[in-house]
């Protein structure tokens, strides 16, 4: 059953000196299915919200005020502005405008009336699902310690205390209860806490404020430690059958540190239900289903049932390759055409070949001829000029002597 | 002193390295220097950006008159184009897509021209010619010699292999897809290209049209035609000045 599956909560023992019933053995109760209901900050906000505004008392401004003179504009021509002024004389008040709210003793703008809509009506279901999810907070510590109580001291979270507390009838011997199950530094807080409230509250009957200390939940109708506990300071106390949400969530937020008596976390089951059984005292009530049951992503990620399906990891990512310039990178070339190499190698050689051949060619030419080979190219030039002289071969031979004056 | 295993060193892929190189320089300094012009990244919505209906009629009429003036185009003799010099052509879109009717943009998708500054090699059969014709405004081409054949293919040569473009880095993903031709290099592709082997149609599809740079300054920026004085229609031989430009 449902029942069983549920963790177990043991009972915190008060000691034998404070109540003549004596227990011997701690003794547990299994943890009641409305803890576990989802946690809805957002409802409970909205739901603490309407609710709060259900207590207020209306206010209005008379409804006479600033109309009770006849007074009436005096027109255009005389040099004042148009605001309808007290008539009649003899006094500081006559003449003086009246009737607009930006006239000196005129009505105020949009007078307050008493048919507000003070109170604010909310879904049933809503307040329930508000109240349950107060309640599953507060069996969170780490909520109760945001919301600022001091619970560093208490053993267990829910805390659960005996039924002999319900009989408890001195305050004395509440703040020694509340001292022995770690509660007391939060009472504590909330008695230091005390304190003038700031701003025009404090003389429109508000004038002390101080935190909430913790909330004690008993089961039985008519218990005495509501007189007990009633006036430790920041102490509430209230009957599990009447749980309220301005109390489990003062400002709206969640987590306020309940003690339970063991009687009263007994009846949550009959009061609540769980999420398939109806509850008892609530007609067709079934706690709130939440949108996931398991919300814990990462468990449910790397759980088997998640794991053998999914397809493996992809370690080779293929990626797209540089393409690389074979014209200017040469190592590209080459696995692209390993001739290229040769090719190349052979075009620098003829190069190389061409260049040297047309210097050696110019240098030739341009070099400076050595004193014998210009004395013997000199000496060639006068030996075929003699021969041409002497040369009788040649035609015109006599024209040249005469020209020349040449003799042989 | 147990010593554990090496580990393995996480080789990072280049293209990965360049990127944030990149990333880490050029990146973060135009962002500065857009901060201090007081540019901001991002495309504003300008009143300029809605179009009005005078623009709207305008681009239709423009687009029609697009449209009959290539009606006119492939009315004019033919006799010129059926003699081409060369087998090989290459064609370079040079326009942009505005102001085209949509049967020129069709023609220039069969092309596989379909960006501008786009180059293809085609076959200079009659055909193609009279594609080239109705689209004369808006691509150049000419007869590359050998040597732009092999740059550009060396350069910006892509393959398509599973309708993916493939650079070609090596002669593996050549013999893979050609190999039942006979082309197992990229030489071998060159080599067909330019002289118009058996398998010539197949290479041309397997490269895929070459994405070129801008020239600095080599068009006129004019839609007549280049005897004209323009850039547009055949240029014959001095489209290798272009290529060498543009690759």
């Amino acid at each position: 059953m449902a029942a069983a599956a549920r963790p177990l909560v043991s009972v915190q023992p008060l000691p034998a000196s404070l109540n003549d019933m004596v227990t011997d053995h701690v003794t547990t109760v299994a943890l009641p299915d409305v803890m576990k209901a989802s946690i809805r900050p957002d409802i409970v906000n909205f739901v603490h919200s309407n609710i709060s505004k259900n207590s207020r008392q209306p206010y209005a401004v008379s409804k006479k005020a600033g109309h009770q003179t006849s007074a009436e504009s005096w027109g255009t021509g005389r040099a004042v502005s148009r605001i309808p002024r007290v008539s009649g004389g003899g006094t500081h008040r006559a003449g003086q405008g009246a009737f607009g709210n930006m006239c000196r003793g005129g009505r105020m703008f949009a007078p307050t009336k008493t048919w507000r809509r003070w109170h604010r009506k909310v879904n049933v279901n809503q307040k329930r699902y508000a109240v349950v999810s107060a309640i599953a907070a507060s069996s969170i510590p780490s909520l109760v310690m945001a919301r600022g109580h001091r619970v560093e001291s208490v053993p267990e979270m829910p805390l659960v205390i005996s039924d002999s507390a319900e009989s408890i009838e001195k305050t004395s011997t509440a703040i020694k209860v509340l001292k022995e199950i770690g509660a007391y530094p939060d009472a504590e807080k909330a008695k230091d806490s005390q304190a003038i409230r700031p701003g025009k509250g404090k003389m429109r009957n508000r004038r002390y404020i101080s935190r909430k200390g913790p909330l004690i939940v008993y089961g039985t109708e008519g218990a005495k430690l509501v007189k007990a506990f009633r006036n430790i300071p920041g102490v509430d106390v209230a009957n599990v059958e009447r749980l309220n949400l301005l109390k489990l969530a003062p400002g709206g937020h969640l987590g306020r540190f309940v003690i339970w008596t063991k009687s009263a976390i007994e009846k949550l089951d009959s009061i609540y239900g769980s999420f398939e059984k109806c509850s008892e005292k609530k007609q067709g009530y079934v706690l709130p289903r939440s949108k996931m049951v398991n919300a814990d992503l990462a468990r449910i990620i790397n759980s088997d049932e998640v794991q053998s399906v999914v397809k493996p990891i992809k370690k080779e990512i293929k990626r797209a390759s540089l393409k690389k310039n074979p014209l200017k990178n040469l190592n590209v070339m080459l696995k692209l055409n390993p001739y290229a190499k040769t090719a190349r190698r052979m075009a620098l050689l003829a190069e190389a070949e061409r260049v040297k051949s047309k210097k050696e060619k110019l240098d030739k030419k341009r070099k400076p001829v050595s004193k014998e080979e210009l004395a013997a190219a000199k000496a060639a030039g006068k030996a075929w000029y003699k021969t041409m002289i002497s040369d009788s071969d040649y035609t015109e031979f006599e024209n040249f002597t005469k020209w020349l004056g040449v003799s042989q | 002193m147990a010593e554990a295993e090496p580990l393995e060193m996480a080789y990072i892929s280049e293209v990965i390295l360049k990127k944030r190189k990149h990333k880490e320089e050029s990146i973060a300094l135009t962002r500065k220097t857009q901060l201090e012009l007081g540019q901001h990244g991002g495309k504003k919505r300008k009143v300029e950006d809605i179009k009005r209906p005078e623009q709207l009629v305008r681009e239709f009429r423009e687009r029609e008159l697009d449209f009959i003036r290539m009606k006119q185009r492939t009315k004019r003799a033919k006799s010129a184009l059926s003699t081409p010099n060369s087998k090989l052509l290459f064609v370079i879109r040079l326009h942009g897509k505005n102001d085209m009717h949509p049967k020129t943009r069709k023609i220039l998708y069969n092309l596989r021209l379909t960006r501008i500054f786009h180059g293809v090699f085609l076959k200079a059969s009659p055909g193609v010619l009279e594609l080239l014709q109705k689209v004369e405004p808006y691509v150049t081409y000419g007869y590359p010699n050998v040597k732009n054949v092999s740059c550009l293919i060396y350069k910006k040569g892509y393959g398509k292999i599973d309708n993916k473009r493939v650079p070609l880095i090596d002669n593996n993903i050549i013999e893979q897809a050609l190999g039942k031709h006979g082309i197992l290099c990229l030489e071998d592709i060159v080599h067909e290209v330019a002289n118009g082997g058996p398998r010539f149609r197949e290479t041309l599809n397997f490269l895929g049209p070459f994405s070129l740079n801008k020239p600095k300054e080599g068009l006129q920026g004019k839609k007549a035609l280049f005897k004209d004085g323009g850039d547009t229609g055949n240029r014959e031989n001095q489209i290798n000045d272009l290529i060498d430009k543009m690759n």
